[in-house]
């Protein structure tokens, strides 16, 4: 390898055969740079779309067993329903007989009021008889005895009475109580006749949320697909652009005359045993000790490379600067 | 960075008094050794007590100069503009910087590094010394001043 001068590396980064290799080098680069992001991105959508199938997959299952407890729930209200129908029956039984029953004591006591009523009116025709001067001696005799007769009779049949008003006000209060009792058991029925239904709707959506569920898991598992396709041909768009990048490194690294690693080429100086010349390839702002544009000429130590790089200096003629002899013998300028 | 970037550099460098007196081609060099750094507002350049051995230039926007007080409170001693420079004092002292810097506006500020004016001197021995003549009297002129307002005071 020649030493060069600063004008023959200047000379060669402008000439033809430089400037066209730079040109399909850079167009690599930045191909490999977006292959390189699109690959990465394919990536990420692959796993985010897995990991969404994962979660999708696992919903779909528990909605289909919450779908099975509804259809559990409606069977249950169902047979629950058949339960308390029966029940209400047997009630509805018991009601209608109590309800003859209190017909029967009302009837009963309808009776005994009239024969108390019957004895009374007899009793008091006997007295109105017994208090009547017109009537004879023995005819009043006969009368007295008729009215303590009257009054014992009117006594049993008060109680006669009394026991069926009793007996009916039972008769009725229980008649009342059943009647509450059938009414529970049809709002009951009635509960459970809404809920089985219900439940059975809430089965049918809840299910239909598991089939559109697993229609999402099915679709995003073809796109899952489609995406690791993509992935695997942008990987290997990405192989062929790093083997043609390595093929037109490996043909500069031939035919240009210099060293080049993969990014900056140099060249030692002609005149300089410990420095040589830099080229970037590459724009790089951040992390060299100073900011570089490709295709501009730098220095570098032959021992610290890239660990320091210097913008080439222009010559100056420092033998003949008057600056300093102006700063002592003419004053100083203002800042 | 452009062309443009690096002639925008240049043109910034020639208004700083910190560099006046340079020729051409050492302000061609110092302009490559200088980085561009970008700050949004209220981002912080640099700590008080910050180990510093750098030099900025303001190429635009304003930074806040703060330093704390008796409290340990930082307060804003004073507000520079383009294209005015800190940090110079460091590059000279090589001690913990003596004011925090934080960005008032968007900034673009531009970044010398003890190292690379290491490069420059090895380049331009007689452009170094201008650089620290410069420096001298931006010291010189802030200690007069502190000075004048010291006997205002007493």
């Amino acid at each position: 390898m020649k030493a060069k001068r600063l004008r023959d590396v200047r000379d060669f980064i402008q000439s033809e055969v430089f400037t066209s290799w730079f040109m399909k080098f850079s167009g690599l680069r930045r191909e490999l740079t977006t292959l390189r992001e699109r690959a990465a991105d394919l990536q990420v959508q692959a796993r985010m779309l897995a990991f969404r199938v994962e979660y999708l997959q696992q919903l779909g299952d528990d909605t289909v067993m919450q779908a099975g407890e509804s259809e559990e729930w409606a069977l249950q209200s169902e047979a629950e329903f058949g339960q308390i129908e029966n029940d209400s029956f047997q009630a509805l039984s018991s009601f209608e007989t109590k309800r003859q029953e209190a017909s029967d004591r009302w009837a009963a006591l309808g009776g005994a009021e009239k024969a108390l009523e019957d004895l009374r009116q007899r009793l008091g025709e006997a007295r109105a008889k017994l208090e009547s001067k017109s009537t004879q001696a023995q005819e009043r005799e006969r009368l007295q005895g008729e009215v303590k007769s009257l009054e014992a009779h009117i006594v049993d049949a008060g109680r006669t009475a009394q026991e069926a008003r009793k007996q009916l006000e039972e008769a009725e209060s229980t008649r009342d109580r059943i009647w509450l009792s059938v009414e529970e058991t049809w709002s009951d029925a009635f509960r459970a006749r809404m809920a089985s239904a219900e439940y059975t709707y809430q089965s049918r959506r809840v299910r239909r949320e598991a089939e559109q569920l697993f229609t999402r898991v099915h679709n995003e598992k073809q796109r899952i697909d489609e995406v690791n396709e993509e992935a695997r041909r942008a990987e290997q768009r990405l192989q062929d652009v790093e083997s043609s990048l390595q093929e037109l490194l490996d043909e500069a690294r031939e035919s240009f005359d210099g060293v080049l690693v993969s990014e900056f080429m140099y060249w030692p100086i002609e005149d300089d045993v410990q420095a040589a010349f830099c080229v970037p390839l590459i724009d790089e702002r951040n992390l060299l000790n100073i900011q570089v544009n490709a295709l501009q000429v730098y220095r570098v130590g032959r021992e610290r490379g890239l660990s320091l790089i210097e913008p080439v200096a222009q010559d100056v003629d420092s033998s003949d600067d008057p600056r300093l002899g102006a700063f002592f013998s003419e004053g100083r300028p203002g800042l | 960075m452009t062309d443009n970037e690096t002639k925008s550099k240049r043109e910034i460098l020639s208004e700083s008094p910190l560099f006046d007196n340079l020729l051409t081609p050492e302000r061609a060099m110092l302009a490559d050794l200088f980085s561009v750094l970008e700050f949004e507002p209220g981002q912080v350049v640099f700590n008080q007590g910050d180990v510093g051995d750098s030099l900025y230039v303001i190429a635009k926007g304003d930074v806040d100069v703060l330093q704390k007080g008796t409290d340990g409170q930082p307060r804003v001693v004073a507000v520079l503009g383009a294209p005015q420079f800190f940090g110079e004092m460091s590059l000279i002292d090589k001690e913990y910087r003596s004011a925090t810097i934080r960005a008032k506006t968007q900034a673009k500020l531009l970044h010398l590094t003890n190292e690379n004016l290491h490069v420059f001197a090895k380049n331009y021995r007689n452009g170094f010394t201008w650089i620290a003549v410069n420096i001298a009297r931006a010291l010189s002129s802030r200690l007069r001043e502190t000075n004048r307002r010291l006997a205002e005071a007493m």
